[in-house]
């Protein structure tokens, strides 16, 4: 049970009142319809160019294409490959092994956490056994959905998610919220692991801008 | 014959609370309805399916709205990095005859003083009035993060000028 805070009740009295202080207008339904029904078009078009790769994919010929990152092991044929050929590609990685996970976006793994870089200057860390990822309760943490390339904010988004509890195939990495709403499909993108099955480690997906922060996997129409 | 049964009804309802939200997120009117715009726009897009689906309207747009939010802000520091001499923001050494606003002006100020995830536990909390449980859920984290989240930001409020008024405590009870 949660213990009540001293600031409990004056921090809900103060929030309702700036809450109440503004007066907001409606909403403008015209300008939100006309604009949301160029984002349906936009996104059945991305779909269909997903489709197409999808459809290559399974004929074996991008994921020997892909852009590997010299040295990496491509580690399907592990312990913790896929329940299905369709399923995430798993990468063994060793500690600081920098992989490319997107153009201009690196992510190595440690035992303390995860590091990555992008286009913007310094390195971005989720640590682990800092106290912020509770070990004990197994599920997907680090929600990171941004644009690949900051400048390009319609560009592909990179979605990357820490996993935490162990994970056996790809029914493991439950990506999905509690109430239906589907996030990337698990078994389209990459894992990162460390050797010895460490008990976490790092999924991601490169995804057109539409798909971010909106039901995955389907389309509308 | 529209596409978009019941979105209207949906809008119109929902859109003061979800603009209130926003404002307590971002601290600025202006932006908090540009905010729960597009986010409306993208709901709108989705929304054949949703209702096909049945889903939790509610749940999904404040999730939405959140991952907009931080979208925005992570815009936001890429403008600062690229801007370095970023223009004064004015928030502080508010003056107002009417002690109400200046208190008002302090927690806002208190409030966006928070790092965004912090003050997104904090808004979830105690405006949306939603459980750990149900914050988890909406920022896509462990139980144990929103309660890192929280436990840190009513450390820092605690700091805080504006919650170290005793006559604050009084008069919110």
């Amino acid at each position: 049970m949660m213990t009540a805070d001293p600031l409990d009740s004056p921090i809900r009295h103060a929030l309702r009142a700036i809450a109440d202080d503004i007066a907001p207008s409606s909403p403008p339904l015209t300008t939100i319809r006309r604009r949301g029904r160029l984002r349906r078009r936009r996104r059945a078009a991305a779909l269909a160019g997903t489709y197409a790769l999808v459809l290559a994919a399974t004929g074996g010929v991008v994921a020997s294409a892909l852009p590997d990152h010299e040295g990496d092991p491509i580690a399907s044929h592990t312990s913790i490959a896929p329940a299905n050929p369709g399923g995430p590609q798993v990468r063994v990685v060793k500690a600081g092994e920098h992989v490319t996970i997107a153009p201009g976006v690196e992510l190595w793994l440690d035992s303390d956490g995860y590091r990555w870089t992008d286009d913007v200057p310094g390195v971005r860390f989720h640590s682990v056994v800092d106290g912020n990822v509770d070990r004990s309760d197994p599920g997907v943490q680090g929600q990171l959905n941004e644009p690949v390339n900051q400048m390009e904010q319609d560009g592909p988004h990179l979605i990357l998610r820490m996993f935490n509890g162990g994970v056996n195939d790809a029914s493991d990495l439950s990506l999905f919220e509690n109430d239906g709403i589907q996030l990337p499909d698990p078994a389209d993108g990459t894992v990162v692991m460390l050797p010895g099955n460490p008990g976490w480690g790092v999924w991601y997906d490169v995804v057109p801008a539409d798909r971010v922060a909106e039901p995955l996997g389907g389309t509308d129409e | 014959l529209t596409d978009d049964s019941g979105f209207a009804e949906f809008a119109d309802a929902s859109w003061p609370r979800l603009v209130r939200i926003a404002h307590l997120l971002t601290g600025d009117f202006h932006e908090a309805e540009d905010l729960v715009q597009a986010t409306f726009i993208k709901v709108y897009a989705h929304w054949p399916r949703l209702e096909r689906e049945g889903a939790d309207v509610h749940a999904y747009v404040r999730r939405a709205l959140i991952n907009n939010n931080n979208s925005r802000l992570r815009r936001r520091r890429v403008a600062q990095y690229l801007t370095p001499s970023l223009p004064d923001v004015a928030r502080g050494d508010v003056r107002s005859a009417d002690r109400a606003v200046d208190d008002r002006s302090a927690i806002a100020q208190a409030l966006v003083s928070l790092p965004a995830r912090q003050r997104t536990v904090v808004v979830l909390r105690y405006f949306e009035d939603l459980s750990d449980r149900q914050i988890a859920d909406a920022l896509g984290c462990s139980l144990g993060t929103v309660k890192a989240h929280a436990h840190r930001a009513l450390a820092k409020l605690r700091q805080h000028p504006a919650f170290s008024d005793e006559s604050l405590f009084s008069g919110a009870r």
